[in-house]
C-alpha cells in the first residue's frame, strides 16, 4: 500500500483545510436553522469563524496543570486523525487522506482518542461539572455504540470486508445498491446510533447546558478553547462522512459529499429541536432497546 | 534379622516387670520404659530396611514350637515391617510427647502404654484370628485405662462411651470367629481363607464373615456408628488422643485389611462403599466444627473411611497388593503423621475454638509443623496423601469408578475447606490473650519429630517418583535457599531472585520453540521486571521471596511438563504457593481462603479429567499430555471437566467470585503478579489442551461454541462489575477478569487470526495490568488507602505514576496508537471472519464499557481536586516506578511496530493454524481488512507535537491558578471532599443497568455453601453425646446392613 | 429338639435381652450389666458350637484313651476361647465400673443421659 509521500501530505492538508472549513460553514447553517426554528433571527452564517477568532485573540490562559493544558491538544489530534484515517470522496486522488493506515476498526476506535485525552484534561481542571459532563458523556457512548458497532458488523458481513473505500466501491452504480437499500435494518441501527454520537437532543444531557455549565469544557477558554472549537469542525464532518460512507453510498465528488452530509446533519439537528433531552438512564435504557433489538436483528441476518 | 517375637517379649516382659522397678522411682521406670520403645524401633527399623531397601523375603514365624494350626503363628511381611515400624516409631514420638504427663502418673501409665503399643503389634502380626482378638482386647483395655488415667470429666465419659461400643464390638467379633471356626475348623486366618471356597455356601459361614467384618467396622469407626469415637477424640488428652488416631486406627485396619481375603465381593462392595460413604459423610459434618480436636475427629475418621473404603475395593478388584503399596501405604502414613501431629499442636495450643489460633501466628515452632501437616493432610503435593490420591484416582480411572472419583474429591475438597479455615485462622487471627501455649520441650520435641519424618518421607516419595523431572526442583531449590536466607534484606533477595530467573531464562529458553517458549518468556520476563517493584520494602520480607520464587518456578515448571502427573504436580505447587503469597496480605484471611477453595476444586476437576482420560489409556503410572489427544470416548467429558479447572483460575463467569477480594486483600505489588503472570497459566492450560485434544462436540453442540460465549459473557461481566467498584485493587481486578475473557472468546475461535489475537492480549495484558497494578500499589503504598474516592488531584504529587496509568489505560481501551487498538482489532477481524457475529457485538460493547472504568480510574485518583490530607505525599518508590516504564517502553515498541511482536505470536501460531496475517510493509492485512501501526503511530505524533508546539507558540505562558479557582457558577468551593465528583461516579448508569451486575454468581455459590454446611450440620445431630444412642446406632446399622448383605439371600 | 439347638437359643435370647437392657436402662450399672447379659450369652454360643453329642469333656485323664482321643472327647478348642473369652469379659466389665465410680464421684449421677457434654 502507499506510504508517506510529499504529495500524499500536501494533499492531505488540502483535504483538511476543505473539511475544516466546510465544518465551520455547516455549524453556523445550523446555528441559523435552530435560531429561526425558536422563532429567532440567529447568527450569521460565519459567526463560527468570529468565535475562533476571538477565543484565539484572548490575551490570557488560565491552566490548571500539564494534563489541562494539553487535553485541547488530543482533542484536536482526535478530530483531525479521525478525518485523516477516513477516504471523503470515492475516487477522488487527493481526498483518500490516510485512509491506507488502517480500516473501519481503526476509525471507530479512534473516536475515542480525542475524547478520551479530553477527558482526562478537563477533568484534571477540578471543577466537579467536568467529571460530571465526561461521565455522562462516557455512559451514553458506551450503549450508543452497541447498534453501531452491530450495524458496522453487519455491513462486514454483507460486504465480507472492513476497508472503507471497498465497502464505498460496493455501493457505487446508483442509490439501489446503497446500504440503506440493501441492508436497510443495519442503517437503522446505525442512523439510531449516530442520533447518539452527535450530541443532539434527546441525547446531549452531558453538555446540557442548563442542570450543569457546559460539561466537560468548563474549564477552558481562550487558545484552548480554541482547539476544541476547530476540533468540532473536524470531529463532526469526519463523522458525517463516515456515515455516509457506511450507509449512503459514499461521494464521488465534492458536491455530492456536501450534499449528503448536509441532509445527515440536519436530520438530527431537526430530532434535536424537537425532542426534549433524555436524561442518563433514559438514554441508556434508550439505546439498550429497540436500537439494539434492530442491531441485533441486523446481525442475526447474515449469521445463519 | 532380629526375629520380631521379641517385640512381643520386650514389651510384655518390660511391661510385667516394670512395677517392680517403681521403687526407684518414674526416673528410673521411665528409663527402662524408653529403652523398651527404642529397642522396639531399632527391631522394626531392621525390618523395614530390610524390606525396602534390602532384598528380605516376609518370613513366619512359629510359637510353642508346633506349626499352625496347632499353634499361634506371627508372620513379618513387607507390609507387616510398614505397619509394626510406624507404630513403634509413633509410638516412641507419643511417649515423648505424653513423658510428662505418663510420669505424673507414675509407672503403671508406662505398663498401660507398653501393652497398648504390644497389642497393635501383635494385631498387625499375628495369623491367628482369635489371637487377634486377644489382641484387640489387650489394646483396648489399655487403651480405656489410659484415657481413664488423668481423672477428668470429659476423658471418663467419653471413655464409658467407647467401652460400650468396643463391648459391642467384641461381642460380634466373638460370634464371628467362633462360626467362623465352626465352618473352617481352624482359627488360623491362612488356612481359612483356603478352606472358605469349599464351603461358600453354608449360611453360617456368610453370617460369621459379616459378624467379624461388622466388628471390625465398629473398630474403624465408620460411619454411622462412630458417635463414640469422635466424642473421644475431642474429650480425651490430645497427647492419647493422637496417638490412638495414628497407631490404634493403623492396627485395627491392618486387623481387618487381613480379613478381607476371606470375605465374599458383596461385604467387600459393601465395606468400600460404607468407608467412601463415612470419608465423604464426616468431611460434610466436619464443616461446621469449631473446635480444633473435634475437626481433627472428623478428619480422622473421614481418612480411616476412605482407607478402609481403598482396602477393601483393592481385594474386590483383584489388585490388592499393587493398591496397597501404591495408594494405601502413602495414605495411611501421610494421615498416620499429619494426623497425630495436628493432634498433639492442639495439645500444644490450650484452645477448643480454632476462632483462637491467631496467637500462634508469632510462634514458629508451632506454626511451622502446623503449616506442613494441614498441607499434608490435605494432599497436596508433595507430602504422600497427593501421592495416594493421584494413584487412587488413576486407578479408579483404569477401571472406570469415575462415581468414586467424584466422591473422593469432593471429601477431599470439603476436607480441605474446615482445615484451610482453620489455617487461615491460625496465619491471619486476631491476639487473644486467654490461649495459653504449654511449651513443654518434650512436647514440642515430638511434634517436630514427626513433622520432620512426614517431610523426609514426601522428599522420598517425590524424589523416587520417575516422572518427576529434576526441573520440577529448581523452583524448590531457589525458594529454599532463599528460605534459608529469611535476614538478608529484601532488596539482595530480590536480587538473587532476579539472578535465579535469568539463569533460568539462559540455560532453558534457548531449547524452546513455540507456545512453550512463549509462555516461558512471558512468566519470566514478566516476573523478572516485576520483582524490581518488590524490592521496595526497606524490611526483610521473610517469606516472600521463597513463595515467590516457588510460584514462578512452578509456572515454568508446567509449561515444562510432559506428563498429566508433571502438570498436576506443578499446578498443585502454583496453587499453593499464591494460597500463600496472597495470605500475606494484612486482611486477607477470607480472601485467600476463597481463592484457594476455588482453586482447588479447579484442581480436582482437572485431575477427574485426567480420571477420565486414563480410563481409555490404560497407563499405570502416568499418562504423557500428548495422548490426552488419542481419547476416544470420554473426548468432551474430559475436555470439559479440565476446562472447568482452566476457568476457574482465569476467573471466568460463574467461577469469578474469588478474584475480586483476593486481587485485593493480597499485597499491592503481590497482585500486580497475580494479574499479570498467574492469570496466563489457565490461559496456557487451554493452549495445551485444545494443541494436543483440539476442542470436541458433543453431538450437534460445539464446545468452542460454548467456550467463545463464555469468554464474551466474562469479558462483559468483568467489565460491568469493575466500572461499579470503590477500590482502585477491585476494579482492576475485574478488569482482568474481562480482559482475560477476551482471550478465551480469541482463542475460542480456533483460527489462526483468533489464535494470534489471544497470543496478542496476553502479552498486552501481561504489560498492562503489570504497570496499573504496580502504579496503583504506589499509590497506595503513599496514600496508604486504595479506596478511590478518598484521593484525588494526585497527578502533581505523583506525575510519573500518573503518566504510566495514563498509557495504561489508553493501551488497556484499545485506543489506537498504542497495543490495546492492535488486540481489539486482531479480536474483532478473527470473530466477524468466524462468523461469530453477536459475539463481537458482545466484546465491542465491553470494550467500550471498559472506558468506563478506565477513566474512573485514573479520574478519581489523579485528577479533580487534591485532598488536604495527601498534601504532602511524595511520587511513589523509584522501585514501583522502574518497572512501570520498562513495560512502558515495551508497549511502545510493540505499538510503533506491531510486526515485531506479531512476528513472535505468527512463529508459535502458524505451525498450527497456517498463515493468518500476510504483510506488505508495516501492513497488516487478515482476510478482511488492514492495519498499519508504524503509519497510526507517526500520524498520531506528528499530529501531536505539531498541535503542541502551535499551542506552546499561543500560549506560551499560561497563568497557573490555585486549587479552587474554578469556575463555579459564584459559588466558591471549599472543601476538596465536596468537590472532587468521585464517589458512586456511575450512579445514573448504576440505575440503569445495575440490575446486571446483581451478584447472582455469589449467592449462588453462597447457597451451595450453606447448603452443605447446613447439611452437614443436620447429620451431625445423630451424635447426641450420649453414649446409648450410639449403641442404637452401631445395632441398627448393623442389621440394616446384614440384611442387605446377608439377609436377602 | 437336642441340646446344643436348646443352648443356641438360650444363648442368642441372653444375647437379645441383653442388648434391650443396654438400649433401654439409663442407669450406667444397668447398662454395663446389660453387656455381661451378652457376654454370657455370647459364651454360651460358643460353648454348644463346640458340643458334640455323647462325648465327654476334653480332659485327658484316665477316662479317655489317648489312642482315640480325638473321636471320644468334644472339641476343645472352644472351650479355650470361652475361657479366655470370659477372662477379658470381666476385665472389661471391672473397667467400665471404675469409670462409672469414677463419673458418679464428678458429677453424683448414675443416668447416661447426664454426661452428653461431649456431642455433635
Amino acid at each position: 500500500m502507499e506510504n508517506f509521500t510529499i504529495q500524499r501530505i500536501i494533499y492531505a492538508i488540502l483535504s483538511l483545510l476543505l473539511i475544516f472549513n466546510y465544518g465551520m460553514v455547516l455549524r453556523g447553517l445550523v446555528m441559523k436553522i435552530v435560531a429561526r426554528a425558536h422563532g429567532r433571527f440567529g447568527p450569521p452564517v460565519w459567526q463560527p469563524y468570529i468565535n475562533l477568532v476571538k477565543v484565539f485573540s484572548m490575551r490570557t490562559a488560565i491552566s490548571h496543570g500539564i494534563m489541562f493544558y494539553l487535553g485541547p491538544v488530543f482533542r484536536l489530534v482526535g478530530g483531525v486523525g479521525l478525518y485523516l484515517f477516513i477516504p471523503a470522496v470515492f475516487g477522488s486522488v487527493w481526498l483518500q487522506n490516510f485512509s491506507f493506515s488502517g480500516d473501519l476498526l481503526l476509525v471507530v476506535y479512534f473516536i475515542f482518542f480525542g475524547q478520551l485525552g479530553m477527558a482526562l484534561g478537563a477533568a484534571e481542571s477540578g471543577h466537579p461539572y467536568s467529571p460530571m459532563g465526561i461521565m455522562r458523556g462516557l455512559a451514553q457512548v458506551t450503549v450508543s455504540e452497541v447498534p453501531f458497532a452491530l450495524a458496522i458488523i453487519a455491513l462486514a458481513a454483507q460486504y465480507q470486508t472492513l476497508s472503507i473505500t471497498e465497502i464505498v466501491a460496493a455501493q457505487q452504480g446508483g442509490f439501489m445498491n446503497w446500504t440503506m437499500i440493501t441492508n436497510p435494518v443495519a442503517t437503522i441501527a446505525g442512523m439510531l446510533a449516530f442520533l447518539g454520537m452527535m450530541m443532539h437532543s434527546p441525547f446531549d444531557l452531558h453538555i446540557a447546558p442548563q442542570e450543569i455549565p457546559i460539561g466537560p469544557p468548563t474549564e477552558f477558554q481562550s487558545t484552548f478553547l480554541g482547539y476544541m472549537q476547530a476540533n468540532r469542525a473536524f470531529f463532526a464532518s469526519a463523522k458525517l462522512v463516515l456515515f455516509m460512507n457506511l450507509f449512503f453510498g459514499g461521494a464521488t465528488s465534492i458536491p455530492e459529499m456536501v450534499i449528503k452530509t448536509f441532509l445527515l446533519y440536519m436530520t438530527t439537528v431537526l430530532m434535536g429541536v424537537v425532542n426534549p433531552r433524555f436524561t442518563l438512564e433514559n438514554s441508556v435504557r434508550y439505546f439498550l432497546k429497540i436500537p439494539t433489538i434492530i442491531g441485533i436483528i441486523a446481525v442475526l441476518m447474515y449469521s445463519f | 534379622m532380629v526375629n520380631p517375637i521379641y517385640i512381643v517379649a520386650i514389651l510384655l516382659g518390660v511391661g510385667f516387670l516394670l512395677p517392680s522397678f517403681s521403687k526407684g522411682g518414674t526416673k528410673l521406670t521411665g528409663a527402662i520404659f524408653f529403652a523398651a520403645l527404642i529397642s522396639v524401633c531399632a527391631i522394626s527399623y531392621q525390618w523395614l530396611t530390610g524390606f525396602l531397601i534390602g532384598d528380605q523375603v516376609s518370613v513366619m514365624i512359629f510359637t510353642a514350637g508346633f506349626k499352625p494350626p496347632i499353634s499361634i503363628n506371627l508372620q513379618m511381611g513387607m507390609f507387616e515391617a510398614i505397619f509394626t515400624g510406624s507404630i513403634n516409631f509413633m509410638a516412641l514420638f507419643g511417649a515423648i510427647y505424653m513423658f510428662r504427663q505418663m510420669a505424673e502418673t507414675g509407672t503403671r501409665s508406662f505398663v498401660l502404654f507398653l501393652l497398648m503399643v504390644l497389642g497393635l503389634n501383635g494385631l498387625v502380626m499375628t495369623r491367628d484370628i482369635f489371637n487377634l482378638f486377644v489382641f484387640l482386647e489387650i489394646t483396648s483395655i489399655a487403651t480405656y485405662s489410659l484415657i481413664g488415667m488423668d481423672l477428668k470429666l470429659k476423658s471418663l465419659s467419653a471413655g464409658f462411651k467407647y467401652m460400650i461400643a468396643g463391648g459391642i464390638a467384641s461381642v460380634f467379633l466373638l460370634l464371628g470367629i467362633i462360626m467362623l471356626y465352626s465352618v473352617t475348623g481352624t482359627l488360623n486366618i491362612d488356612e481359612m481363607v483356603k478352606i472358605i471356597p469349599a464351603v461358600a455356601n453354608i449360611k453360617i459361614l456368610t453370617i460369621g464373615l459379616f459378624l467379624v467384618l461388622f466388628s471390625l467396622i465398629i473398630e474403624m469407626k465408620q460411619f454411622p456408628s462412630n458417635g463414640w469415637a469422635i466424642d473421644a477424640y475431642e474429650g480425651v488428652a490430645p497427647g492419647l488422643t493422637g496417638l490412638v488416631a495414628a497407631i490404634g486406627t493403623g492396627g485395627v485396619f491392618f486387623a481387618i485389611y487381613k480379613t478381607f481375603p476371606m470375605m465374599n465381593k458383596d461385604l467387600l462392595s459393601m465395606t468400600a462403599v460404607i468407608g467412601m460413604l463415612t470419608f465423604f459423610v464426616s468431611n460434610l459434618m466436619g464443616l461446621k466444627q469449631k473446635n480444633p480436636r473435634r475437626i481433627l475427629g472428623y478428619s480422622s475418621v473421614a481418612q480411616m473411611g476412605l482407607i478402609l473404603s481403598v482396602g477393601a475395593w483393592g481385594y474386590r478388584t483383584g489388585a490388592a497388593d499393587e493398591i496397597f503399596m501404591l495408594v494405601l501405604i502413602p495414605l495411611f502414613i501421610n494421615h498416620f503423621f499429619a494426623k497425630a501431629g495436628l493432634f498433639w499442636i492442639a495439645g500444644i495450643v490450650k484452645s477448643e475454638k480454632y476462632k483462637n489460633w491467631g496467637m500462634i501466628k508469632n510462634n514458629k515452632i508451632i506454626l511451622i509443623p502446623f503449616i506442613i501437616l494441614v498441607l499434608a493432610l490435605i494432599g497436596l503435593p508433595p507430602f504422600p496423601g497427593f501421592w495416594g490420591k493421584w494413584n487412587l484416582v488413576l486407578f479408579w480411572g483404569a477401571t472406570k469408578n469415575f462415581t468414586w472419583i467424584w466422591f473422593l474429591l469432593a471429601g477431599s475438597l470439603i476436607e480441605a475447606v474446615y482445615m484451610l479455615r482453620w489455617l487461615g485462622y491460625a496465619l491471619k487471627g486476631e491476639d487473644t490473650e486467654e490461649v495459653k501455649f504449654d511449651m513443654t520441650v518434650s512436647k514440642n520435641l515430638a511434634v517436630f519429630l514427626v513433622t520432620s519424618l512426614l517431610l523426609t518421607i514426601a522428599v522420598y516419595y517425590s524424589w523416587t517418583n520417575e516422572a518427576i523431572a529434576p526441573i520440577y526442583y529448581l523452583p524448590f531449590t531457589v525458594g529454599l535457599a532463599l528460605f534459608y536466607l529469611p535476614f538478608l534484606p529484601a532488596k539482595i533477595k530480590g536480587f538473587i531472585s532476579m539472578s535465579g530467573i535469568a539463569v533460568y531464562a539462559y540455560y532453558f529458553l534457548p531449547d524452546q520453540a513455540g507456545f512453550n517458549l512463549f509462555f516461558n518468556t512471558i512468566f519470566l520476563g514478566g516476573s523478572f521486571f516485576l520483582i524490581i517493584a518488590t524490592m521496595h520494602s526497606k524490611g526483610k520480607r521473610v517469606g516472600f521471596f521463597p513463595l515467590l520464587m516457588l510460584m514462578i518456578g512452578s509456572l515454568v515448571a508446567m509449561v515444562e511438563a510432559k506428563n498429566t502427573l508433571q502438570f498436576f504436580f506443578a499446578w498443585e505447587i502454583m496453587t499453593v504457593s499464591s494460597y500463600f503469597l496472597i495470605m500475606r496480605g494484612k486482611k486477607a484471611q477470607k480472601a485467600a481462603l476463597r481463592y484457594v477453595i476455588f482453586s482447588l476444586g479447579g484442581a480436582f476437576l482437572i485431575l477427574i479429567g485426567f480420571g477420565y482420560a486414563f480410563s481409555e489409556m490404560h497407563h499405570k503410572i502416568v499418562l504423557p499430555i500428548s495422548l490426552l489427544g488419542a481419547i476416544e470416548e470420554n473426548k468432551s467429558i474430559v475436555f470439559i471437566l479440565i476446562s472447568i479447572g482452566f476457568l476457574v483460575k482465569i476467573a471466568g463467569i460463574g467461577l469469578h467470585t474469588w478474584i475480586g477480594s483476593a486481587y485485593k486483600k493480597a499485597e499491592d505489588d503481590t497482585t500486580a503478579f497475580l494479574s499479570s503472570i498467574l492469570s496466563k497459566a489457565g490461559i496456557f492450560g487451554f493452549v495445551i489442551l485444545i494443541l494436543i485434544m483440539g476442542i470436541p462436540k458433543i453431538g450437534k453442540i460445539d464446545i468452542a461454541y460454548v467456550l467463545g460465549w463464555i469468554g464474551a459473557i466474562t469479558a462483559i461481566s468483568g467489565t460491568m462489575i469493575a466500572i461499579f467498584q470503590e477500590d482502585a485493587k477491585k476494579l482492576l481486578a475485574y478488569s482482568s477478569m474481562g480482559q482475560v475473557g477476551y482471550i478465551i472468546l480469541a482463542m475460542a475461535t480456533m483460527s489462526g487470526l483468533g489464535w494470534t489475537a489471544g497470543m496478542y492480549q496476553v502479552v498486552n495484558h501481561m504489560l498492562i495490568k503489570g504497570i496499573l497494578f504496580l502504579a496503583i500499589a504506589g499509590v497506595i503504598y503513599r496514600t496508604g488507602t486504595s479506596k478511590m474516592y478518598k484521593m484525588g488531584g494526585l497527578i502533581k504529587k505523583m506525575p510519573l505514576s500518573y503518566t504510566a496509568v495514563m498509557f495504561g489505560i489508553i493501551a488497556i481501551s484499545g485506543v489506537p496508537p498504542l497495543t490495546g487498538f492492535g488486540a481489539k482489532w486482531l479480536l474483532y477481524e478473527a470473530l466477524i471472519e468466524k462468523g461469530w457475529y453477536l459475539q463481537t457485538g458482545v466484546a465491542f460493547f465491553a470494550s467500550t464499557v471498559a472506558f468506563l472504568y478506565c477513566f474512573r480510574l485514573i479520574h478519581t485518583i489523579f485528577l479533580g481536586q487534591a485532598k488536604t490530607e495527601f498534601k504532602d505525599v511524595k511520587e511513589a518508590p523509584v522501585w514501583f516506578i522502574i518497572p512501570q516504564y520498562i513495560f512502558i517502553i515495551i508497549i511502545m515498541a510493540f505499538s510503533m511496530k506491531p510486526k515485531l511482536l506479531l512476528d513472535m505470536i505468527t512463529f508459535a501460531v502458524k505451525p498450527i493454524f497456517g498463515e493468518s496475517l500476510s504483510w506488505v510493509g508495516d501492513t497488516a492485512f487478515s482476510s478482511l481488512g488492514y492495519w498499519n501501526g508504524f503509519v497510526v503511530m507517526n500520524i498520531v505524533m506528528v499530529l501531536f507535537i505539531g498541535l503542541t508546539v502551535l499551542l506552546l507558540i499561543k500560549a506560551p505562558k499560561v497563568q497557573k491558578v490555585k486549587q479552587f479557582n474554578i469556575v463555579f457558577a459564584g459559588e466558591r468551593p471549599e472543601t476538596p471532599e465536596l468537590t472532587h465528583f468521585a464517589y458512586q461516579f456511575y450512579k445514573p448508569y448504576y440505575r440503569a443497568l445495575g440490575f446486571l451486575v446483581n451478584p447472582r454468581v455469589k449467592t449462588f455459590w453462597k447457597n451451595v455453601s450453606n447448603s452443605a454446611h447446613t447439611i452437614g450440620d443436620s447429620l451431625r445431630k445423630i451424635y447426641t453425646g450420649n453414649g446409648q444412642t450410639y449403641a442404637f446406632w452401631i445395632l441398627m446399622y448393623g442389621l440394616i446392613l446384614f440384611f442387605i448383605t446377608v439377609g436377602v439371600k | 429338639m437336642n441340646i446344643t439347638t436348646i443352648v443356641h437359643i438360650i444363648g442368642f435370647a441372653l444375647i437379645i435381652i441383653g442388648f434391650w437392657g443396654m438400649l433401654t436402662q439409663k442407669n450406667m450399672i444397668k447398662i454395663i450389666l446389660g453387656l455381661a447379659i451378652v457376654e454370657t450369652g455370647v459364651q454360651l454360643v460358643m460353648v454348644s458350637f463346640g458340643f458334640i453329642e455323647g462325648r465327654t469333656a476334653p480332659i485327658l485323664d484316665s477316662a479317655v484313651e489317648l489312642s482315640k482321643v480325638s473321636s471320644l472327647i468334644v472339641d476343645p478348642v472352644p472351650q479355650a476361647l470361652v475361657l479366655t473369652a470370659i477372662v477379658i469379659g470381666v476385665a472389661v466389665n471391672a473397667l467400665m465400673l471404675t469409670f462409672v465410680i469414677r463419673l458418679y464421684q464428678q458429677k453424683r449421677s448414675l443416668s447416661i443421659n447426664d454426661y452428653k457434654e461431649l456431642k455433635w
